[in-house]
């Protein structure tokens, strides 16, 4: 009780006392002040942390990401044509997130040169496949490369992953057996061709493609040869390469007929020069002549 | 007085403390993937990609270090960035999805032997990546 009529006292004599009241009053507005100024540091801080671990947020997810790309590359075939490698690959994206890819690089590991094809812009969703092969084979030029070489060669995605390109692929077991050893013969396009003087083919290199033939009229034949070979190397025909004809109806008969160079305007060229056929190239081949020197 | 002060002091701490938060935040931003490098009669051939989230990446140093990061072999400042096409980049940075290369000679390396190098960039950013020469 005497305490409480005490601070009454003390209170009244502050309020009637100018200067003392206007002290207090300055005080609490200081420690106002101070508060505010502390406040607005501490929120601003805040606000500064916030915005760091969004950033280190958003960067882990990324890096999740990066890690979530799943990409497989098989199959994996080179074939090269006047320093340009030809790279045919089944991509397949087996992870949960599209995949876009920039660049690929080729290395050629035998004379260590590289090349690159920087234009891909592929994209796959999850799940889907892609399959490059022929005309849209990815290209890339390496100077001096070879079909013998070895190659090696990896994706390059957009989130920075490198995707290397599996096993080359294997020669289908079907397409050299439908072939000569590592030579594949393309039945389908066997063709024929008459004569316009005794040098020269008539139809060359177009042809008649037909198994049947006109009797009684000087022919040659054509076949398409794709070298498949599965250590890669340059194929060779020389002058003793032929094509033999059966005749199932008259047992114990054939005929034979040997290569020939012709140009392209028909004419068979003597004497013959052989003919190669680099890994993974198609050519048509005539057999003409009876003789192994045309 | 001391109400002036105190403010200006903590508008000044605001402000360092935001711009060390938004350095902080732009080094994280920042990726360089290597693409390939490639070492050839005493030039090596650095590829990159950037592969972050941040615009104007610069390469500042490169350092070659023999192994794993033990032995420092040279640096390169500020080595000429170009595009794959051969042109030099003329704002000399690597923009998102932007792929570059530099060359750093002269250079002697062992073929055969494993080296690391690391690029430290304009912000800070460190990326390291070992390859054989």
């Amino acid at each position: 009780m005497i305490i409480r009529l005490s601070l009454r006292k003390n209170f009244r004599k502050l309020i009637i006392n100018p200067k003392g009241f206007s002290s207090v009053m300055g005080s609490i507005f200081m420690v106002l002040a101070a508060l505010v100024l502390a406040t607005n540091v501490f929120l601003w801080t805040l606000s500064q942390n916030t915005s760091y671990f969004q950033a280190v947020k958003e960067k882990n997810q990324l890096e999740v990401d990066r890690l979530n790309e799943r990409l497989s590359a098989e199959n994996v075939n080179y074939i090269v044509s006047d320093d340009v490698v030809s790279v045919e690959v089944d991509l397949r994206n087996e992870g949960p997130l599209s995949v876009h890819l920039t660049t690929l690089w080729v290395l050629d590991t035998t004379i260590r040169k590289y090349g690159f094809n920087d234009t891909l812009n592929i994209n796959l969703k999850p799940g889907e496949m892609l399959i490059l092969r022929g005309p849209d084979a990815i290209k890339v030029t390496i100077e001096d490369a070879d079909n013998i070489h070895v190659f090696n060669s990896w994706f390059v995605t957009t989130r920075g992953n490198l995707v290397p390109l599996g096993k080359e692929r294997g020669i289908i077991v079907a397409q050299l057996a439908q072939g000569i050893g590592s030579l594949a013969l393309n039945f389908s396009a066997f063709r024929f061709f008459t004569y316009e003087s005794t040098t020269k083919l008539a139809n060359y290199p177009q042809g008649i493609i037909s198994f049947n033939v006109p009797s009684r009229t000087y022919i040659a034949f054509g076949v398409i040869l794709t070298n498949l070979d599965p250590s890669k190397q340059t194929i060779t025909l020389n002058q003793y390469s032929q094509v033999w004809l059966y005749f199932p109806k008259a047992p114990g008969q054939s005929i034979v007929f040997y290569i020939v160079n012709v140009e392209t305007d028909g004419t068979i060229k003597t004497p013959y020069s052989p003919i190669t056929i680099a890994f993974g190239e198609t050519k048509l081949v005539t057999f003409a002549s009876s003789t192994e020197e045309a | 007085m001391v109400l002036f002060w105190a403010h200006y002091r903590s508008s000044a701490y605001n402000e360092q403390y935001s711009e060390a938060v938004n350095a902080d935040i732009a080094r994280l931003k920042e990726r360089l993937a290597f693409e390939y490098v490639f070492y050839k009669g005493d030039y090596l051939t650095v590829y990159l990609l950037n592969c972050g989230t941040i615009d104007n990446v610069t390469v500042k140093t490169v350092y070659i270090y023999f192994g794993n990061n033990s032995t420092l072999i040279k640096v390169f400042s500020n080595p000429a960035l170009k595009q794959f096409n051969g042109t030099i980049i003329e704002d000399q940075d690597l923009d998102k999805g932007e792929e570059g290369y530099f060359i750093l000679s002269p250079l002697s390396l062992q073929t055969g032997t494993s080296y690391s190098i690391r690029i430290v960039t304009g912000r800070g950013s460190t990326f390291d990546y070992t390859f054989i020469a």
